[in-house]
């Protein structure tokens, strides 16, 4: 089971001065943009043992880390 | 036919819209459908049938992914359960199988249009080395009105039922209407089947709301057109084609006035054939949301041919990520660098092929691939800088919200997209390098190169309108609904001043050489 904290750190690390709360918005802001969200994608493959498709790369997937952790929850699952 | 030609607007768009207005409802996609095969066969004659292979390319990939999912939701069910998982994997392979076909066959096409020549070019450039080397060479080929915008609506199609995000099409019609309607076929925006077609199976009935919102919008663009973009083209073909007769600021001016000439161009004809499809109830995609108010190149980018963007992004850059040769990259940079190059190194990898590839779908040559490569260039240096900013001004992400900081990025951001747009117009790699140095040798002469004092003042007022309409809108207004609100007086004399304005001031006549629109050429 994966943790909000371990979410964070990873965006952290993709996104260097970005600190984000669990349900901050990531997308619409322009906090996060197509490549970190690339480079976001990667590391949680690297990390996690999950798959990530073109059809998992939806704008609700991504919107804050909360959304993030459900999908991989969810692709944990599957 | 030109979309600020007599004969589009004041013959075929009132013709179109008479039959599709009084037609009744299930016969509009008809006339639509006729009105844009009659629009695209006038302008290419026999090249037609390049969208019409398309089309039916499209639609039958699309109609075997269809029968192969129906096939798997009837089959499964009946199916003892050792069968299921095995039953599904061959539906999958042969859906991926029936999609790879399509987008091959449609990027077939595109390549051996567009792209043999610059290939074969290449490939004998390579081998001259070598001792008795042939020549290739291959005659151009004469490419199709629209082949580029086209067939990448066709293979986002065939991707989009693939993935499930559109329903297939029961008919060829329909894929046709889709691919051929008149106002995204020249010079896009690229629209998506299941965002757009709803609307022209079923379009609202004619609205006087429509009507006049329509016809606001094909007028603005044709000021941006006529008023601005065709004025300085006299300028800046001047500067770019006799590019070793200018330096310093006449060079520097040239630039810019390139930069506002395709914005005011390109955002026009955008204006121009959305202003088209709205009056029939239809809207296309934007392809522009004020661009030059970006604090970044990557930002400027989602907001410049906007759709270009989104479609190489989603069906290039992510499944490219994505892919398995990518992913055993990232394990690799895993294993013998470290876990942040596993993330980041397959990005750039991928980024820099994306960049390539908007810079080389502009136009088969070195430019461009250079104008592709040079703004990946910027993001990449950007990404690699940012660790080391952030750790020698700890304060950056507090000054970046502040307004004289936001200022400063939109400045840098306004001066590199000059230095793209140089290489872009220029004519070459080595006129490209040529007018750079000469950016730094004063120029002694008149800064009036073919447009007088008259001209210029109109430029600097089109620019200001332009961009101060720009501002409003960055700043949420909707001006044309508060234009709607206000009293008939006020409404009517912003229009009759709109087509006076372009009736007086516009770049036409034996004075003037207004140019073709330029991304019809790609």
């Amino acid at each position: 089971m994966h943790t909000i904290e371990e979410i964070i750190a990873m965006i952290e690390e993709v996104k260097p001065g970005l600190h984000p709360a669990p349900e901050e918005e990531l997308v619409k802001s322009g906090k996060l943009d197509s490549v970190d969200i690339m480079s976001l994608v990667m590391a949680l493959t690297g990390e996690f043992d999950i798959e990530i498709t073109p059809l998992d790369l939806k704008e609700e997937n991504f919107r804050t880390p909360q959304a993030i952790l459900a999908m991989v929850q969810r692709l944990e699952e599957e | 036919m030109s979309y600020n030609s007599f004969m589009y607007l004041f013959v075929f768009l009132v013709v179109a819209w008479l039959l599709w207005a009084f037609a009744p409802q299930k016969w509009r996609p008809g006339v639509l459908l006729g009105a844009s095969l009659v629009f695209y066969f006038a302008s290419t004659k026999r090249y037609i049938v390049y969208i019409l292979l398309a089309a039916a390319i499209a639609w039958g990939v699309g109609l075997l992914l269809g029968r192969l999912d129906a096939l798997q939701v009837d089959t499964r069910p009946v199916l003892p359960p050792d069968r299921r998982k095995p039953f599904k994997k061959e539906v999958a392979a042969l859906k991926k199988m029936a999609v790879t076909g399509g987008v091959v066959a449609m990027a077939g096409i595109l390549l051996f249009v567009k792209y043999l020549p610059f290939g074969a070019r290449v490939l004998s450039q390579l081998l001259e080395s070598l001792p008795g080397s042939p020549v290739f060479t291959v005659p151009a080929l004469v490419q199709p009105m629209g082949l580029s915008f086209f067939t990448l609506m066709a293979i986002s199609y065939m991707v989009d039922v693939y993935r499930g995000s559109c329903k297939a099409a029961g008919q060829y019609w329909q894929v046709l209407l889709f691919l051929s309607f008149w106002p995204h076929v020249v010079e896009g925006p690229f629209d998506r089947y299941g965002a757009l077609f709803p609307a022209l199976l079923d379009p609202p009935p004619p609205s006087y709301r429509n009507l006049t919102f329509g016809i606001q919008r094909i007028v603005w663009g044709l000021f941006k057109k006529m008023v601005i973009a065709d004025r300085a083209n006299m300028y800046v073909k001047a500067t770019f084609d006799d590019w070793t007769q200018y330096s310093g600021a006449a060079t520097a001016l040239g630039v810019l006035l390139y930069t506002l000439q395709l914005y005011a161009e390109f955002s026009g004809c955008m204006d121009i054939v959305c202003g088209s499809a709205e009056l029939f109830g239809v809207h296309p995609a934007e392809n522009f949301r004020q661009p030059f108010f970006s604090a970044s190149v990557g930002e400027f980018w989602r907001r410049w041919h906007i759709t270009l963007g989104a479609w190489l992004r989603e069906y290039v850059f992510q499944p490219l990520i994505l892919s398995k040769p990518m992913q055993k990259f990232a394990r690799l940079c895993r294993d013998k660098v470290s876990p942040a190059a596993a993330r980041q190194w397959p990005v750039w990898a991928g980024l820099g092929i994306t960049w390539a590839l908007i810079g080389l779908w502009h136009g088969a040559g070195w430019l461009y691939l250079l104008y592709g490569l040079y703004y990946f260039a910027l993001q990449w240096l950007g990404e690699l800088a940012e660790p080391a900013l952030l750790r020698l001004l700890p304060n950056l992400p507090a000054w970046r919200r502040t307004r004289p900081y936001r200022l400063w990025q939109v400045l840098r951001t306004f001066v590199l997209v000059n230095f793209g747009m140089l290489i872009f117009r220029s004519n070459g790699v080595r006129a490209a390098l040529d007018m750079l140095r000469s950016l730094a040798v004063p120029y002694e002469g008149s800064l009036l190169i073919k447009l007088d004092a008259r001209d210029m003042a109109v430029l600097v007022v089109g620019a200001l309108i332009l961009f101060g309409v720009d501002w409003l809108h960055h700043r949420g207004h909707q001006l044309r609904s508060e234009l709607a609100a206000r009293p008939l007086a006020l409404r009517w004399a912003v229009y009759i001043g709109a087509v006076l304005s372009i009736m007086i001031f516009g770049a036409y006549g034996d004075h003037y050489d207004p140019a073709a629109f330029i991304y019809a050429q790609f």
